[in-house]
């Protein structure tokens, strides 16, 4: 008896109804680590079985020698069933050999591929050994694939992890770097400062620790050469509005096309939220500089201080010759507080967002001994951590819930206190206490965690009376950005009531043809990984817009899109054994030295650690083969 | 990665009730925290089949052949790589993972040409090996052999029809010799050419011809050319022995059929090499001399050199030697230890001189006499693994890769493994790459440099005591001496940044371990560096307790000629000349009433003695001229000399010179002790026949003594060594021949080896 790699084995067959109706809507059955999902009757099996044993076989990783050879002769039988020369030997075989792939396989691709093949020669016998008896080929059918793996259904951009990991436990920094760049374009910035849900869902975290994917990242990133610049020859056909991740992904693959474009950025820097809101100590200014370097390389330019619809309008830009508009202008209004005295232009009060960027110019924006920071998120932890290295000596962090339910970074959180920030929780601002126009203070009152809302965390609940008065210098609201596209968009390109993007979620498209969309500015605040996510789909979009295609995501990235889906919401099969190795983690500067500068405070590692830690991967892919 | 060195072996003491268990195949057994099933199966003879598996390497995981049952996890596990945990139960034989090795075995054997009846690995193949045990049949048709790759040059031949991409030799390339240029069997098919650009077929320009990956492959796709339908394995006569290329003294296993070396490996992993070899140990077999051998003695008569007895030529020896005291030895490192103990007792028991040498002309006087007696130049054991396991290194001098390659290797795993490598050169180490510093600069600066970071450590030292509350006397004297050298005022002079010599000394001292290895090779013509290096060595040991390696120019056996006393200053044992008890003790033992007791003459000395007509007589043991310098001019040294033996295995330059030539043997046609860089003393094996009349070394010696009145017992080279060396040097502790079989022995041995 083969144990199956997944919990789900053969849960498709039986009820194709559990995948998502974008799958039955799109394609007419898909095999995969689950089975056979059979929407249309008239799909041929043998030939479906045929080529989602070829696919497999295209990528395998051609080493562990159950996959690499005994999945390549399954894939060879099977075509000799499809060419009319199958034979009742062969097709045993084929079973004995998509069991031993099953059952032997080094990672998840070879398990559930051979598993899958399996279950499809012994459920369909009767329409294979029809097939054998045969001498007619079969048709062709026409076939999407897509490999996915845990980590990848976490990744908003989709990077390939497996592969990039692998390609580090065989010292193929080169090859590894590719890997990485076919979608994520800004690896520097995003192996330091990624949210890193991958790891979240790394199974290798059942095991004993995830893998460290975002330091393997920044490893990657921190080998590769300098980049050669190859400007291209032609007229720019897109404008790109914000340089920030979405803008420059967004450039970077179009570049990688062959298709130049100008990106139109406000402030007088490229990196947008990554340059002026991430402080120098998480993301030091020259990694920035390299990655935005390397888009400019593809012949992109950059232009600065460029205020859109003042400077230029979106039409003004099409009569300059763009043939389309990337709008990818972030949301960098601070969200208001809702506190007394917050419109009224204390000195000494300052959005988080303005208070992070006057800091990236060199300015020190605000002085004093007290600050009060508001908020639980990334900002906020960026905002209390460059104010102890602006010369304040009392920080405090003022959360109206508890620290478990900070949405920031726990090592963000954790490098904090080190630093000497003070947590205040279960407390939210009334009013700002001000004299002479200047902050003195701040009232606040005590919350406590009532019914849980609707995202699952307990609604914090004001505790009648409990107001109190904390003496301060200076207050630095950073509870969350909201976006303003709607001032900066010509009216006739749709803005939703949260003033964000109104376009398709997978072309990118608005209802205006020739504008796209994407980033924060379309979705509200979110990841920079979403950001360069959309920037990428943007490109691929606006490259068939410009070759007068249809604009639609291809067939491979809709199942792509569907199959990470069904990863997200599938349980796990628990690994069948345990560990003791620890997640690499790279050296941090000591919290009384590093708050005396802006400098970098986490260390690169050395190759020998991503050897290493590359060899703790489990590869768990996954491979989908649709029918059209 | 290190692999487990033989002798540590891990306790498997079930009855410690502490100790983790788990069960294979129904025996409970103990193993240690992060072990692998396979660790504990091996380390209780448990057999699992594996052929991917290279721990050394740390490449395992790709044949899965080694999967086995583990009772509650569902799929089978790879015992290679599956950590042991407690309370789990193994089955390594049952029928499920039996028939799943069948399969795997079915999948290489039919998916190549494995024909074993004419293949070069039977009988030493481990998938021929599995392939009998399971019974797994070749298919009735094999694939064409025009579908694999075949290289064939003059050392190896590459069948990759018979290659299961095992990635054995992309990793011995890769993470054993550090060369990178066997490229991963690897990749989605999509990416790759074609079928043949799947195999690991190697950038031959950059190949080393190290031979890593033809020891690890495990089928025959990678074999010696040599051996090709010579000899099977089961008819090959094996025989353990040290290679005398270099001083690395690597252990190497020599293969021979009815006399007639077929080819070279390694020893497997005993120190100080650990299995590993370069070109020359490897393939020098194949690569004749060009010159030809003596094999006879000859004497000159009337200009002419002609053959001889060797009683006529040993007895007009005697008469011209015996005739007076003024008589040099000239001994290049080509001999062993015992050969090279009985030409210094010749001179200086029998002719009552210590004129003799073995170094070059301008090799350097102090880097000998701290050598000899051990004072100052620290000597490491496992000089290997110290370097691979320092996270901080500085090479001094050129030769560490280009003259001990095989050290080379260990610089650059610990490179690979993170390590800071540091290279003080003057432009010849092969290392740049390799480094994170490189500073070269002219030879006559290296002792500047050097001095210049002892500066800038001692200056540390100091600043740090006085911080600590320390006076110390002399203080001001000292620091005025370290300002003259700290890197600040010799930079300019040296050629080298001050900020480097002082990044380079604080790397030294904060990076634990620490490593400095001396190659005393190019830079070995001053003084300066030899006594700069052991200052060094010496102050990083006391400040830091860093390990010293030291690699000593020079081919062969020069660790053994400075210890068995082949030198002016230094008796056997390293004992000073001038030291009387030794000298009596020695010359008691040897039955003479006294030996000289000034130094003598070094080889340059010893040149200069012939020109100027102080020195009559020279024997002169070595293959060429250059051996002991400038050949020409040492050359035109000896033609003065009145009567010159030249005693080698090979016909060079410098028999032109003699007047009586004796046939020496070649390394291989003696048995003998080898003394490498780590002063191990590890054994040299007969495994040929000399040609002709050519007689050892230690012979010719005892023969002429005889002639002058000097009876030696000892008739062979294990009684030269168990009755006397053995026993004449106090800190050999009487250890013999069976005692250094397997490891050696570093030196000095512990107290007395008890039978």
């Amino acid at each position: 008896m083969t144990d199956a790699a997944v919990a789900v084995a053969g849960a498709w067959t039986t009820d194709p109804s559990r995948l998502p109706d974008e799958l039955s809507s799109t394609f007419r059955a898909v095999m995969g680590w689950g089975g056979v999902a059979v929407w249309d009757e008239s799909v041929d099996i043998v030939d479906l079985t045929r080529e989602f044993a070829a696919r497999t076989v295209q990528e395998c990783c051609g080493q562990c020698f159950p996959c690499r050879i005994g999945m390549h002769e399954v894939a060879d039988i099977l075509e000799e069933i499809c060419e009319g020369k199958g034979t009742e030997t062969r097709l045993a075989r084929a079973l004995e050999l998509s069991r031993h792939v099953a059952e032997a396989s080094r990672c998840d691709l070879g398990r559930t591929g051979g598993y899958a093949v399996l279950e499809s020669l012994e459920q369909n016998h009767d329409h294979f050994a029809a097939a054998v008896a045969d001498t007619k080929p079969i048709p062709r059918g026409v076939y999407a694939a897509t490999v996915v793996a845990p980590c990848m259904a976490a990744c908003p951009a989709g990077v390939d992890i497996p592969a990039y990991v692998e390609q580090l436990r065989i010292d193929e920094v080169e090859r590894s770097a590719d890997a990485v760049r076919r979608r994520c374009p800004m690896p520097g910035t995003i192996g330091r400062v990624c949210v890193r849900p991958c790891e979240d869902a790394c199974r290798r975290g059942s095991v004993d620790e995830p893998v460290a994917i975002r330091t393997l990242k920044r490893f990657v990133a921190d080998s590769e050469p300098e980049p050669i610049a190859c400007p291209m020859p032609g007229q720019p056909r897109v404008a790109i509005i914000g340089a920030g991740p979405a803008g420059l992904a967004c450039a970077y693959y179009l570049g990688l096309d062959g298709v130049t474009s100008t990106i139109f950025e406000a402030l007088p820097e490229a990196g947008g939220m990554a340059a002026v809101g991430i402080p120098d100590y998480r993301l030091p200014r020259e990694v920035l500089r390299s990655e935005v370097e390397r888009v400019e390389s593809l012949g992109v330019k950059i232009v600065y201080n460029f205020r859109f619809g003042v400077d230029a309008t979106m039409e003004q830009l099409f009569e300059q010759g763009y043939e389309t508009v990337f709008v990818a202008v972030g949301a960098h209004q601070s969200a208001s507080m809702g506190c007394e005295g917050e419109d009224a232009g204390y000195d000494g009060f300052m959005p988080g967002v303005e208070f992070l960027r006057e800091i990236a110019f060199g300015n020190t924006p605000l002085t004093g001994k007290t600050m009060l920071v508001i908020g639980g998120g990334n900002v906020a932890m960026d905002c209390v951590r460059s104010a102890r290295r602006i010369g304040f000596d009392d920080v405090k962090l003022l959360y109206r819930r508890t620290e478990a339910e900070m949405p920031a970074d726990p090592v963000e959180i954790a490098e904090a206190k080190e630093e000497g920030v003070e947590m205040v929780t279960l407390v939210a601002p009334t009013k700002i206490i001000a004299e002479d126009g200047k902050v003195t203070g701040l009232e606040c009152r005590r919350m406590q965690l009532g019914e849980p809302d609707s995202s699952g965390r307990r609604r914090p609940e004001p505790v009648d009376g409990s107001e109190f008065v904390i003496p301060c210098d200076c207050i630095v609201p950073a509870i969350g950005q909201v976006c303003g596209v709607d001032q900066l968009v010509p009216s006739h390109i749709e803005v939703s009531k949260w003033k964000t993007l109104e376009v398709d979620p997978l072309t990118m498209q608005s209802a205006d043809p020739r504008v796209f969309g994407g980033g924060d500015c379309y979705t509200g605040p979110s990841s920079l990984v979403a950001a360069l996510a959309a920037g990428r789909r943007a490109a691929a979009s606006i490259n068939e817009f410009l070759q007068d295609k249809p604009v639609q995501p291809p067939l491979e990235d809709r199942l792509e899109h569907a199959m990470l889906e069904v990863i997200r919401t599938e349980a796990q099969t628990p690994i069948p054994f345990s560990g003791s190795t620890e997640k690499l983690r790279p050296m941090v500067v000591p919290p009384e030295v590093r708050i005396q500068c802006f400098d970098e405070v986490e260390g690169p590692v050395s190759a020998a650690d991503a050897r290493r830690e590359a060899e703790r991967c489990l590869r768990c892919y996954r491979i989908a083969v649709a029918v059209v | 990665m290190t692999g487990q060195v033989k002798g540590d072996d891990v306790t498997t003491d079930v009855t410690k009730t502490d100790a983790p268990q788990l069960t294979i195949d129904g025996r409970a057994l103990a193993f240690e925290p992060g072990q692998t099933i396979l660790d504990v199966a091996s380390a209780n003879s448990i057999a699992i089949p594996t052929l991917c598996y290279l721990p050394e390497a740390g490449h395992r995981d790709v044949c899965r052949l080694c999967v086995v049952e583990v009772a509650g996890a569902g799929r089978m596990l790879p015992a290679c790589s599956t950590p042991a945990t407690e309370g789990m139960d193994v089955q390594t034989m049952s029928d499920r993972v039996r028939s799943s090795r069948r399969s795997t075995l079915e999948l290489i054997i039919g998916s190549g040409r494995h024909t074993c009846i004419t293949c070069e690995s039977l009988g030493e193949c481990e998938l021929s090996r599995l392939a009998y045990e399971y019974q797994v049949e070749p298919p009735s048709e094999l694939p064409g052999a025009d579908e694999f790759p075949l290289i064939e040059d003059a050392y190896v031949i590459r069948d990759y029809s018979k290659c299961i991409l095992c990635g054995r030799c992309w990793a011995a390339c890769t993470a054993i010799q550090v060369h990178g240029v066997v490229p991963h069997p690897s990749g989605r098919r999509a990416e790759r050419a074609g079928g043949k650009d799947w195999y690991p077929l190697p950038d031959l320009d950059q190949c080393e011809l190290c031979g890593q990956c033809v020891d690890a492959c495990p089928v025959g796709a990678l074999t010696e050319r040599t051996a090709k339908g010579v000899a099977r394995h089961w008819e090959l006569q094996r025989v353990r022995t040290t290679c005398p290329h270099c001083g690395m003294g690597c252990q190497t296993v020599v293969h021979l059929k009815d006399g007639d070396v077929v080819k070279v490996t390694g020893a497997g992993d005993v120190p100080p090499n650990r299995g590993r070899l370069c070109k020359r140990g490897r393939f020098a077999v194949i690569e004749p001399d060009e010159r030809a051998r003596l094999e006879d003695p000859l004497v000159r008569k009337n200009g002419v050199l002609v053959k001889a007895s060797w009683d006529e030529a040993l007895d007009i020896i005697a008469e011209k030697l015996g005739a007076g005291p003024d008589v040099a030895g000239l001994i290049a490192p080509v001999c062993t230890n015992e050969e090279a103990y009985q030409a210094q007792k010749f001179f200086r028991a029998v002719l009552g001189t210590n004129d003799m040498d073995h170094r070059a002309a301008d090799a350097s006087r102090v880097s000998l006499a701290s050598a000899g007696t051990g004072a100052g130049v620290c000597y490491t054991s496992g000089a290997l693994t110290v370097l691979e396991e320092a996270r901080a290194v500085l090479v001094v001098g050129d030769g560490a890769v280009a003259d001990h390659p095989v050290a080379g290797t260990a610089l650059r795993r610990a490179v690979r493994d993170g390590a800071h490598l540091m290279v003080l050169d003057s432009g010849h180490s092969d290392l740049g790459d390799t480094a994170a510093v490189h500073v070269t600069v002219e030879p006559s600066a290296i002792p500047e440099v050097l001095n210049g970071i002892i500066a800038v450590l001692l200056a540390n030292e100091l600043a740090g005591r006085r911080a600590a509350g320390e006076t110390l006397p002399h203080e001001r004297e000292l620091e005025a001496m370290l300002a003259a050298v700290l890197p600040e005022r010799i930079a300019d002079d040296a050629g080298v940044d001050a900020a480097t010599i002082r990044a380079i000394a604080a790397k030294l001292v904060d990076v634990r371990p620490a490593v400095v290895c001396a190659t005393l090779g190019a830079t070995d013509d001053l003084a300066g560096t030899g006594a700069a290096v052991v200052k060094l060595q010496s102050l990083l040991d006391d400040l830091a307790g860093a390990r010293s390696v030291s690699l000593p120019l020079g081919a062969g056996n020069v660790q053994g000629l400075v210890g068995m006393g082949v030198a002016p200053d230094v008796l056997p044992g390293g004992d000073l000349v001038v030291d009387a008890e030794a000298r009596q003790r020695l010359a008691d033992a040897w039955g003479v009433a006294s030996l000289p007791d000034t130094p003598g003459r070094s080889t340059a000395e010893i040149l200069e003695g012939f020109a100027d007509g102080s020195l009559r007589a020279a024997w002169v043991w070595a293959n060429e001229a250059a051996s002991f310098g400038d050949a020409e001019a040492v050359l035109a040294a000896l033609d003065k000399a009145a009567f010159v033996v030249v005693q080698g295995a090979v016909r060079g330059d410098v028999a032109d010179v003699a007047d009586v030539v004796l046939p020496a043997v070649a390394w291989g046609e003696e048995d003998g002790t080898f003394t490498n860089a780590e002063r191990r003393i590890s054994r040299l094996r007969r495994v040929q026949r000399p040609p002709g009349a050519a007689r050892p070394g230690w012979w010719a010696f005892r023969e002429v003594a005889k002639r002058l009145g000097h009876e030696w017992q000892a008739g062979y080279p294990k009684a030269v060594w168990e009755d006397e060396i053995s026993l004449l040097i106090p800190s050999l502790g009487g250890v013999t021949y069976a005692e250094i079989e397997e490891y050696g022995l570093c030196w000095p041995a512990p107290a007395p080896v008890t039978a």
